[in-house]
């Protein structure tokens, strides 16, 4: 591969560099999405609060997360690359300090949001840099580096935090991020060049308040429904009002010169297809990655870092998988991959809706690293395919739809997994007269109880793999790569590996 | 065993729909069987417990009343809930052990009570544990874990008639009202000595607790 490319003013620059700045950058903005997991009790001591108050911490990191994305296909435009990077960067690095020193929790709650300002500018930004500095052909492999990152770092999270907390305190988890966020702040501008192609484009600013209200306000919504259920008068108000106000957002975009947010991605059906096939492939994803370490905490007994390294090898193997798959796609395209992927999804799903109190650790690890393997297969070749799809000039546009979409995706599977998981498991709990009676057999129900709920669960996500396996078959059998032509030589290569 | 099938087989059908050129579509199908296969076959195993059977041990030994130091005839339970399902028994394996021994308190586990004549104190254990059907299913799920799983045990106790059954609470209780009654008990513990029988001082000694419970 060629280390020389020239940025948007004819200069040419070391592009591994470039790359290699941007990945340990958002490496780091991506670990903290998880990072908290584990160390919800550890913060529930030390600044007195409850569970609910602590889950916070998260929601509202990756609510301010979901208003950023949309945002940021402004942002890119608007911005050269150099600066945008690195202030994003900064404005992260502010947020860790804050969180790393915070007296009391309110501090530590504004550090996160900070924090999730940084985050939310950089994870669409690093995808539609990398789909800018590699030509079509090669966008799955340059995806596939991507994918290492944003699959790798959220789920070293929990397993990290737990060994820190473990062993250090729960500063240390801010503290160990500032002196690598500190260097790639001090190289990002001299190694990340200017790729993407700016315009002046007007700044809409209702259509930035109805973003980010409507968004913010379907993020709570869809995030309340466990704690509060469907019926909910706050959870139904939010999530009406946020439909109605990105409704109106998108009427909005319809009328605008240039658009704030380019709703006609969706004219493109490869797009729109890879768009909700990763979103299904997405709450697959999240249903199970949710529930196996409330099963292994609950049922099995585990610590809640033991739980995150149980999922750790199904996590590298991601990691290992996605720059492979992303070759592949380059060669073969999606469609191929992801009905694979999803095959191997689908029957390594099945298992799990079996799970019982018997369920030995070891089958679950390897399961749920089949499971991975799979979904290596699907998510980055899928979204590769579609922006591949998309005339040049609207990547950032369709990388801020698609996260968005992605992010809404995974906000409304959670919600649906966590009423069918609470109804469930409410509708078999024993009554509350047997704990007084016979304690032991009222533990013994209750984990029936929660192995029921398990299952309807799990079932839901066997009923999301096997759509997403038939619709896999709609994908066009090539990479949607306009300049491609397959060579003579390439295939006979193909057909020797 | 099988797990590494599953693991491997998910690798064949990534391989086969990749690489394979000629003969593409046998080489998935194939592999793609024994992917099912060996997911189906693991998820039996712990589903419907395939290739284990159920084995059942007795085990059966002589134990003396949690309280064998002070010769109390009496049967120390911790009661565990109110409906006395769950409640665990207390007991000496030795007849001058420090620290008592206890029946677990898990869900599989059922205490029961029998009363028989003489002097002995009998606990049998019946087990009921899940074990590798043959030597064929102990090499397909080697590794697994779910040999030796525990689904039942039953713990059955054989008390002398006479011996009383007293909360920890109780005991407790007792052993405050102790010094008061110290006379009496010795009085009755001279008695009986003339007798010679220890059988006898135990009965009497049971007799008084129970007066002493009410």
């Amino acid at each position: 591969m060629e280390n020389t490319s020239v940025d948007i003013n004819g200069r040419p620059y070391k592009r591994s560099l470039m790359v290699a700045i941007l990945l340990v950058g958002t490496f780091c903005t991506f670990l903290n999405q998880t990072i908290l997991a584990t160390a919800f009790p550890a913060l529930m001591n030390a600044f007195n609060v409850n569970t609910s108050t602590v889950q916070w911490l998260t929601t509202g990191f990756l609510m301010v997360n979901g208003i950023m994305i949309p945002i940021s296909a402004y942002l890119s435009n608007r911005f050269n690359t150099r600066w945008l990077y690195t202030t994003a960067m900064v404005i992260f690095e502010v947020g860790t300090i804050t969180a790393w020193l915070a007296p009391n929790f309110g501090t530590l709650f504004v550090a996160r949001l900070i924090q999730a300002v940084g985050v939310g500018i950089t994870m669409p930004l690093m995808q539609t840099i990398m789909l800018t500095i590699y030509p079509p052909e090669k966008r799955g492999a340059a995806m596939g580096i991507n994918g290492l990152v944003v699959s790798l770092a959220p789920a070293i999270g929990p397993s990290l935090s737990g060994w820190v907390i473990d062993h250090y305190s729960w500063r240390i988890l801010f503290a160990m991020i500032i002196p690598i966020v500190a260097i790639v702040i001090l190289l990002a501008p001299f190694l990340v060049k200017n790729v993407i192609e700016n315009r002046h484009p007007h700044l809409d600013l209702p259509s930035i308040v109805l973003s980010t209200l409507g968004f913010g306000s379907m993020l709570y919504g869809f995030s309340s429904v466990g704690d509060k259920g469907w019926l909910n008068s706050t959870v139904l108000i939010t999530i009406v009002v946020g439909f109605v106000l990105v409704a109106f957002l998108v009427q909005r975009q319809n009328h605008l010169d240039e658009p704030f947010l380019e709703f006609k991605v969706f004219e493109t059906p490869a797009f729109t297809l890879s768009t909700i096939l990763s979103s299904i492939t997405m709450m697959a994803m999240v249903s199970v990655e949710l529930i196996i370490p409330m099963y292994l905490q609950i049922v099995h007994g585990m610590s809640a870092f033991h739980a995150g390294l149980t999922l750790l090898l199904g996590a590298l193997v991601m990691g290992w998988m996605s720059p492979v798959t992303g070759n592949l796609f380059d060669r073969f395209g999606a469609r191929r991959l992801a009905t694979t992927g999803l095959f191997i999804l689908v029957v390594a799903t099945f298992p799990f809706a079996f799970v019982n109190r018997d369920t030995p650790t070891l089958y679950i690890v390897i399961l749920y690293a089949v499971r991975m393997f799979g979904m290596s297969m699907v998510m980055m070749p899928v979204t590769t395919s579609g922006m591949n799809a998309l005339p040049f000039k609207l990547i950032a546009h369709g990388t801020a739809v698609n996260n968005t979409m992605r992010q809404v995706a995974t906000s409304v599977g959670t919600a649906i997994l966590m009423s069918v998981l609470t109804n469930v498991t409410k509708n078999a709990t024993p009554s509350h007269h047997l704990l007084t009676t016979a304690p032991l057999q009222y533990k013994s129900a209750m984990i029936d109880a929660t192995l029921k709920g398990y299952h309807a669960s799990f079932w839901f996500a066997v009923a999301f793999s096997l759509i997403g396996f038939v619709a896999a078959f709609l994908l066009n059998d090539s990479t949607n790569a306009h300049s491609r032509t397959i060579t003579p030589t390439e295939e006979k290569e193909a057909a020797e590996l | 065993m099988m797990i590494v099938l599953v693991f491997a087989s998910a690798i064949a059908v990534f391989l086969a729909s990749m690489f394979s050129h000629r003969w593409r579509s046998v080489w998935l199908t194939l592999a793609g069987i024994v992917f099912v296969l060996s997911v189906g076959i693991v998820t039996l195993n712990y589903s419907h417990h395939f290739g284990m059977k159920k084995v059942t041990t007795t085990s059966s030994k002589v134990i003396y009343s949690a309280t064998s130091k002070q010769a109390l005839p009496v049967i120390l339970y911790q009661p565990v809930g109110t409906s006395g399902k769950d409640d665990v028994y207390l007991y000496n394996q030795q007849p001058n052990q420090k620290q008592p021994s206890h029946t677990q308190a898990s869900e599989q586990t059922q205490n029961q009570l029998r009363r028989v004549n003489g002097d002995q104190v009998r606990l049998v254990t019946k087990e009921t544990r899940w074990q590798y059907a043959n030597g064929w299913s102990r090499l397909l799920f080697a590794g697994s874990g779910m040999d030796n799983k525990l689904v039942k045990r039953v713990n059955t106790f054989y008390y002398p008639s006479y011996y009383v059954k007293v909360s920890t609470k109780q005991m407790k209780q007792l052993a405050q009202r102790m010094p008061k009654q110290k006379t009496g008990a010795n009085k009755a513990a001279a008695d009986s000595s003339l007798n010679g029988k220890q059988s006898q001082l135990m009965k009497v000694k049971a007799q008084m607790l129970k007066q002493a419970l009410k």
